[in-house]
């Protein structure tokens, strides 16, 4: 499984935390995970982005980043036609999660999308987000989001249950209350 | 409100001192239990260094006796203070709800009278303590839901959880536990009184003596949880599993259970936090703690900023 983290100094923060989340990733697989390394996007913008390896045996990408680098690396094709995308992000924009999917399933019909859980929160131009917040807190090491804090305490039950229980599976079918 | 959980005395580890811990501001204390009469002394040393204390609240959270042991001899040297003090003694008084109790035992064999009796004996710390404060002429309050006691309110059990409690405390046809699975207390622990708290930096801590997990409710709406029962590793698990982000909780333990093969206590509660990444409880087993830890604190406690991931370069 492809382990994905965006630069931005207030993601990465620093080389510690980065080791941290390598440790947490060996954690929730239970698997050797290589060492990170840094992958180029030639999307839009060129982007660089850390990335690392679990020997899972697992075809899924776990981005953790800003919405737009989510987007931004969901354009590749060596991520969407994996079988599923784990975005740990905010959705932000009203409907970005399910614009996201359908700009994958474009590519890859039978790819899966799990967003991680949203709490509303309001913006500086007062506008409601559906919003994901990395904060530092228990003895992880690094800035985590509520989805990668249960997904930790889920792992016993296996990576791929554990996902499913700790993101939210983002459905291709758009409800009147969407 | 500050909060001073008190903890062993001179070194002495292996004794089993029960739990102490006090709330207080400039003129009241509320005393959360008293299971030694070792900490019976440290609440008359607290009340004479702090002479503007004039309303003494104690809560009997329930029968145990590393709950209740130091309470009267608190209540004797309150006494003898010639009126110094208003005392107040909190406590389920579950004489006043034998008719429902009968209701829910309906063994057909018992009497109200005998009933009353097998309460007494069940229930015969707090009848000490009920019979010693009122006694001395100090108000005995029954802890129900929603009552206050001085800044603190008294948030559970409710009437008909600490009824159950009782019937099945009383009944010899039924399990003597309350709970599910791990998480199991026995009947007299499981309706252990719960008192909420605000404190001086802003934090809400919920303290719940030995109570039974299912009993506790609105987890979510804490800054800090008493993990129970000397923090049992089981009843732990079965608070963090309620809560919605366990991690983001602050927790308390209080540990006063001594070396004894089978006090309990919270050693494989700290191992499993550490193991799961939690930052550590508060615990009395390492000393008195206070909540704030500063002893200060009228500025509320800022939450740990964290980074939106929406926020930053948005653009599609």
């Amino acid at each position: 499984m492809k382990w994905i983290l965006g630069i931005n100094k207030e993601i990465a923060v620093n080389n510690d935390q980065i080791q941290a989340r390598r440790n947490y990733i060996q954690c929730v697989t239970g698997a050797e995970v290589s060492a990170w390394g840094f992958i180029q996007v030639n999307g839009p913008v060129r982007k660089k982005y850390l990335c690392c390896m679990s020997n899972d045996g697992i075809d899924g990408t776990f981005i953790t980043a800003h919405i737009n680098d989510v987007y931004n690396l969901c354009n590749c094709r060596e991520i969407c036609t994996g079988k599923f995308v784990v975005a740990n992000t905010c959705i932000w924009v009203s409907m970005s999660h399910k614009r996201l999917l359908f700009q994958m399933m474009s590519v890859n019909r039978v790819v899966e999308l799990f967003f991680a859980k949203q709490e509303l929160s309001v913006d500086i131009n007062h506008t409601f987000r559906q919003s994901t917040t990395l904060t530092n807190i228990g003895r992880f090491g690094f800035q985590t989001s509520l989805s990668e804090r249960k997904l930790f305490a889920n792992r016993g039950k296996g990576l791929m249950e554990a996902i499913r229980e700790s993101f939210i599976p983002v459905s291709p079918v758009i409800l009147l209350g969407d | 409100m500050k909060l001073k959980a008190l903890s062993h005395y001179d070194g002495d580890t292996d004794t089993r001192f029960g739990d102490c811990i006090l709330l207080y501001d400039s003129t009241s204390l509320v005393v959360y239990d008293c299971g030694h009469t070792k900490h019976a002394e440290a609440v008359e040393t607290f009340l004479q260094s702090n002479p503007s204390i004039s309303q003494v609240y104690i809560v009997v959270s329930h029968n145990d006796s590393d709950h209740t042991d130091g309470v009267c001899d608190l209540l004797d040297w309150l006494y003898v203070q010639q009126y110094r003090y208003t005392v107040s003694v909190y406590s389920h008084q579950y004489l006043k709800y034998v008719d429902i109790i009968l209701d829910k035992i309906d063994d057909g064999r018992r009497t109200r009278d005998s009933l009353k009796q097998s309460l007494l004996a069940e229930f015969d710390n707090i009848k000490t303590i009920i019979e010693s404060a009122q006694a001395h002429g100090f108000l005995t309050v029954e802890a129900l839901n929603g009552i206050s006691v001085g800044n603190c309110t008294i948030v559970g059990p409710t009437i008909d959880e600490f009824t159950d409690v009782a019937a099945q405390a009383v009944d010899s046809r039924v399990d003597n536990n309350i709970g599910e699975g791990h998480a199991e207390e026995t009947v007299m622990n499981a309706a252990s009184v719960q008192l909420k708290c605000k404190l001086d930096n802003a934090e809400t801590i919920l303290l719940c003596g030995d109570a039974s997990p299912s009993y506790l409710h609105n987890l979510d709406s804490y800054d800090i949880i008493q993990l129970p029962h000397h923090g049992q590793l089981e009843d732990a698990q079965a608070i963090f599993q309620e809560l919605n982000d366990p991690y983001a909780m602050k927790y308390f333990v209080s540990d006063n259970t001594g070396s004894g093969a089978t006090s309990g206590g919270s050693d494989k509660l700290v191992q499993y936090m550490k193991d799961e990444y939690y930052s550590p409880a508060l615990n009395t087993k390492g000393g008195v703690v206070f909540i704030p830890q500063n002893g200060f604190g009228s500025v509320a406690v800022s939450k740990p900023q964290g980074v939106r991931l929406g926020e930053m370069d948005f653009r599609y």
